[in-house]
């Protein structure tokens, strides 16, 4: 098992190697090239202005060097082994251990590590009240749908989860707001953002005052996130809820819960106490398999709702064509979904004695 | 089966889980505490330093008086009589006038709005709520009026200048050379004589060295304002001559140099002092001016945030009677029109920050529910600029049929500008003959547009030896049928519904247009290196602008903004001539002379400027519009009963 690990990190590598290579040359091979739109607010910029612009940046960031002398910089600045530049990349010392760095956005002007740091926690925090809620909700309906296969439940169920899982988010997101956050009709949530105007003088817990209640910090959080988490989650528990009632169904028809029955047990136990940990398995492939998606964030749901998220610093640097930006993303989510694939794998042999790397 | 997980597992876990879930929450409390605290503290030790300064002061009152400085009169005091703060006062006089409410605004993300660095209007906007200038506009003469600067006075040197230039250009001295060279005389000077009585929200004085220090600044080349660093070149040094005198001396002789040095934003020496170029590059949110508005947190705002403004106590001049001016980040515009539908924020349609798009104006004024309890504006706005159709007169080395005037004429006769303002517009557009904002005195009001004639056109370009041999095609000189391809970027609003407009009009007259929508990246790229034949895009402008970016043929070269290769030498020189005369009254006439050649020469079609759209809460009183756009929310006021934030 030890042997398989290591193997595996060490072939990490050379992949994310290959990936952000292969990011890099769609990018700078395409029309217009690295930093394509330097050119700010399209176009909308005084012509002696944008042009001091262009020239500037070209100079600082050594836009117009050729294609791989700008990917071995970046190369150099993330590696913990290289040479020690300055600002302006150029020359600098050899070290066998220097501070890797994620390098300076050109297009936002700030370092990206910064930015990550700030997009980051907002992402986590969309995930950890979006996963445990669709996994539950899952888990819920599709054991529900399992017990009366064949029944009208199970078909409606099954007919309402299909049309769940085909609405695109961007028309669901679009209706929830003109629906449910619009004063001609219901004005239940806020439109956007994660914060109302006046949450910092809030207190944190709801309390009572003069005027009646205040939701205070912790609610009017909570009362932000319900439209963007109920977009997040509809998708994934439709496509869960279909995964858990086939694995359950399978396990009902095996051997070993023939064998439950068998000895007596009656249905609910066999399902609780036998068939529920064994149709787990498929749940843990699908949960690995989506943590990347989930760190490269919602892009559509950041968008519609003005919440600034890992998604939405993704889609500003591929449309700046920022090179530090998308090659630091790419980076990332690549290793994310490299360690989460390994998690996956090692899981799965933790979770079935049969399965061994050996 | 002993190590089961069973009911009791689960419940201890799901107690564990509850227990991170609180203590995570206990963490962001305790954070937001602790935000409170930093702000208190900041508060008192600000309060303990002035509490310092007074009693100093009221010590030597006691020994013997103190003696404020006097605004000393100076050769053009004529200004000092000039109340910049009249319409304020105006609107305090009104019935009903009270200070207090907030005006809640939106504005897209923005990366930074830290001085120099934000590029963006959004970034602009907040500065200049926040950082005071020496002079300002008035909204209504378009006359410079104080600010910081009670007056000034213009040294004009340019003839001597000129004279020295042309001595060495006559011995065989190059521009560079002239450039260099150390004894060229100085074409002007700017002398502003500073108000004695501004501070800074902090309590610290503003003082002349503030204002050479705000130059030296954005001279630095480690600071990264390549964009003011372009327009400030012009000035050679900023001087201080005490505390409340400053010289500007300019590089070369240039029409626009009060606007040039009297709006330079005074940052505060002692608070940015302490930052390194790169310190301050990769700030997000340094902010700290002397004007109307502060930033609780002159240090602290990150991209993503709601910038809050508050009004600055210590504000020297006519306070404005909006308690708070807030802006929520909000990225789309459907967002932003629910959020304005549902009162969330004040204004749909803030032209310095994100233009309301003609579409979901209409909208809005069909719902009666909005219309009664909002107010809405259609005005002209000078800085939105203009669209331009740029006929490429070079392809491959060789002049392209753009190259003759006479086809360029006739593709501006082919084009209905009217229908384009009517129809795609709905009427929120005027067509323009020049590069000039219409209502400015830089335009020459006597040039007729180009009429809609598609029968003159044809005529225009059988003269150019067109040939129209009757098969509905019209074929070039050449002998190959006339077609091209009209350039614009993709995914913005209405450019497609025009292309295809003028695809059908020009279809009439035998031409095929082919519409080419390109990604962004691609299109600049394609700019950049002249690479297309037709091109549409917009410009920004002002009130007074330089033309010879765009139109001066020495900006062919290098990538320069003359993309269109357009060459004509007697505009040329009246540009050069209208950018060195200072007197106003003698530069116009120039400005409308290299207007007259721009639309006898049509190096683009001049296609129209948009106006600008604003829905306004109902609560707000007295918002007028001016020339210039909307009056400054400094005058307008929320009366008692209608304020909708306490205080």
């Amino acid at each position: 098992m030890t042997n398989y690990i290591i193997r595996r990190i060490l072939l990490m590598f050379p992949t994310l190697l290959g990936m952000t290579l292969v990011t890099f040359l769609i990018m700078g091979l395409s029309p217009g090239g690295v930093g394509g739109t330097l050119l700010n607010a399209q176009g909308t910029m005084k012509a002696e202005a944008a042009k001091a612009q262009r020239e500037y940046l070209e100079r600082r960031f050594g836009l117009n060097k050729p294609l791989i002398v700008q990917y071995v910089r970046w190369l150099n600045e993330i590696s913990p082994v290289g040479f020690e530049t300055g600002s302006d990349q150029n020359g600098g010392t050899f070290r066998w251990l220097k501070t890797p760095d994620l390098g300076y956005s050109f297009s936002k002007g700030r370092p990206v590590a910064s930015m990550v740091a700030e997009a980051l926690p907002i992402t986590l925090l969309l995930n950890v009240v979006t996963l445990p809620i669709t996994i539950l909700i899952a888990l819920a309906a599709g054991i529900f749908a399992a017990r009366r296969k064949g029944g009208v439940i199970d078909v409606a169920s099954g007919t309402v989860l299909l049309a769940l899982w085909s609405i695109p988010t961007i028309w669901a997101g679009v209706m929830l707001i003109g629906f449910l956050a619009n004063r001609n009709y219901l004005y239940w949530f806020p439109t956007g953002g994660l914060h109302d105007t006046l949450a910092d003088s809030m207190s944190f817990l709801p309390m009572h005052g003069p005027g009646g209640w205040y939701r205070g910090w912790l609610l009017d959080t909570c009362w932000h996130l319900a439209l963007p988490v109920i977009c997040l989650t509809y998708g994934g528990f439709a496509f869960l809820a279909r995964l858990t009632r086939g694995a359950i169904l399978d396990n009902l028809a095996s051997d070993y819960a023939r064998t439950a029955r068998a000895k007596g047990l009656d249905e609910r136990t066999t399902l609780f106490r036998h068939v529920f940990r064994n149709s787990l398995l498929p749940l843990i492939t699908f949960s690995a398999g989506i943590l990347p998606a989930l760190l490269s964030g919602a892009v559509v749901v950041e968008y519609i709702f003005s919440i600034h998220g890992m998604g939405l610093l993704i889609l500003d640097g591929v449309r700046a064509r920022d090179r530090e930006l998308v090659l630091d993303e790419a980076l990332v989510v690549g290793f994310v979904g490299l360690v989460s694939y390994l998690l996956a794998d090692i899981l799965y042999a933790v979770a079935d004695p049969r399965v061994s790397y050996e | 089966m002993e190590n089961r997980f069973g009911v009791k597992d689960l419940f201890l876990f799901l107690l564990l889980i509850v227990l991170i879930i609180m203590v995570a929450l206990a963490m962001k409390q305790y954070d937001r505490q602790y935000l409170v605290l930093q702000g208190i503290k900041d508060r008192l030790d600000n309060q303990m330093s002035e509490m310092g300064t007074l009693h100093r002061d009221v010590q030597r009152l006691q020994a013997g008086g103190v003696a404020r400085p006097a605004i000393p009169a100076t050769a053009a005091a004529t200004q000092a009589s000039v109340d910049p703060f009249i319409y304020m006062k105006q609107a305090e006089a009104m019935p009903g006038y009270t200070q207090g409410d907030w005006f809640i605004n939106a504005a897209p993300n923005s990366d930074k709005i830290t001085p120099l660095l934000s590029g963006d209007t959004f970034g602009y906007a907040v500065q200049a709520r926040v950082l005071d200038s020496l002079i300002q506009m008035d909204e209504k003469t378009l006359d410079w009026v104080p600010n910081v600067a009670v007056s000034w006075q213009v040294q004009d040197n340019t003839e001597a200048y000129f004279q020295y230039v042309r001595a060495r250009k006559a011995k065989g001295a190059t521009d560079e050379q002239i450039d260099q060279d150390p004894n060229v005389p100085w074409p002007a000077k700017v002398t502003y004589q500073l108000r004695p009585d501004v501070t800074f929200s902090d309590g610290q004085p503003l003082t002349a060295d503030d204002v050479v220090w705000s130059f030296n600044w954005t001279m630095n080349p480690n600071v990264e304002a390549p964009r003011d660093r372009a327009y400030l070149n012009k000035i050679k040094s900023v001087t201080a001559n005490g505390d409340y005198q400053v010289t500007f001396t300019m590089r070369k002789p240039y029409f626009d140099l009060l606007r040039l040095t009297g709006t330079i934003f005074i940052l505060p020496r002692h608070f940015y002092e302490k930052f390194t170029p790169e310190q301050f590059n990769a700030s997000t949110g340094l902010l700290l001016g002397s004007s109307a508005y502060r930033l609780e947190n002159p240090t602290g705002w990150t991209p993503g945030q709601t910038v809050v403004l508050i009004r600055n106590e210590r504000y020297w001049g006519e306070p404005p009677a909006l308690d708070r001016i807030v802006y929520r980040v909000i990225d789309n515009d459907l967002a932003r029109l629910t959020a304005f539908r549902n009162g969330e924020i004040d204004i749909y349609g803030d032209p310095t920050v994100y233009p309301a798009q003609a579409e979901p104006f209409k909208k809005l004024l069909g719902d009666a529910n909005v219309v009664a309890r909002t107010q809405h504006f259609v005005y002209d706005m000078p800085s939105d600029g203009y669209r331009y159709i740029a006929w490429n007169e070079q392809r491959g080395g060789k002049p392209s049929v753009f190259a003759d005037k006479r086809v360029r004429q006739a593709m501006t006769m082919l084009i209905d500008r009217e229908r384009i303002c009517r129809d795609i517009w709905h009427g929120y557009a005027e067509p323009i003959t020049g590069p000039f904002y219409p209502k400015g005195k830089q335009c020459d009001r006597n040039i007729k547009p180009w009429p809609f004639d598609v029968a003159r056109a044809k005529q225009l370009l059988q003269e150019a030896g067109f040939v129209d041999d009757g098969s509905g095609a019209l074929k070039t000189p050449d002998g190959g049928p006339f077609a091209f391809k009209l350039t614009y970027p993709s995914g913005l609003a209405n450019y497609d519904e025009i292309a295809l407009l003028l695809k059908d009009t020009f279809a009439k007259a035998g031409i095929t247009l082919i519409p080419d929508p390109l990604d962004w990246s691609v299109f600049s790229d394609r700019m950049k290196n002249r690479n297309y034949e037709a091109i549409t895009l917009n410009w920004t402008a002002g009130l007074e602008d330089d033309i010879y970016q765009m139109f001066h043929s020495s900006q062919i070269a290098d990538g320069g903004d003359n993309f269109m290769y357009y060459r004509n030498p007697e505009l040329d020189q009246w540009i050069e001539k209208a950018e060195s005369t200072l007197d106003e009254s003698k530069r116009m006439p120039m400005w409308w002379k290299c207007h007259q050649i721009l639309h006898e020469d049509q190096p683009y079609t001049f296609m129209f400027t948009r106006k600008a759209l604003t829905f306004l809460d109902g609560r707000f009183k007295n918002v007028n519009v001016l020339p210039t756009g909307l009056n400054s929310d400094g005058e307008w006021f929320v009366p008692r009963s209608a304020q909708k934030w306490e205080k």
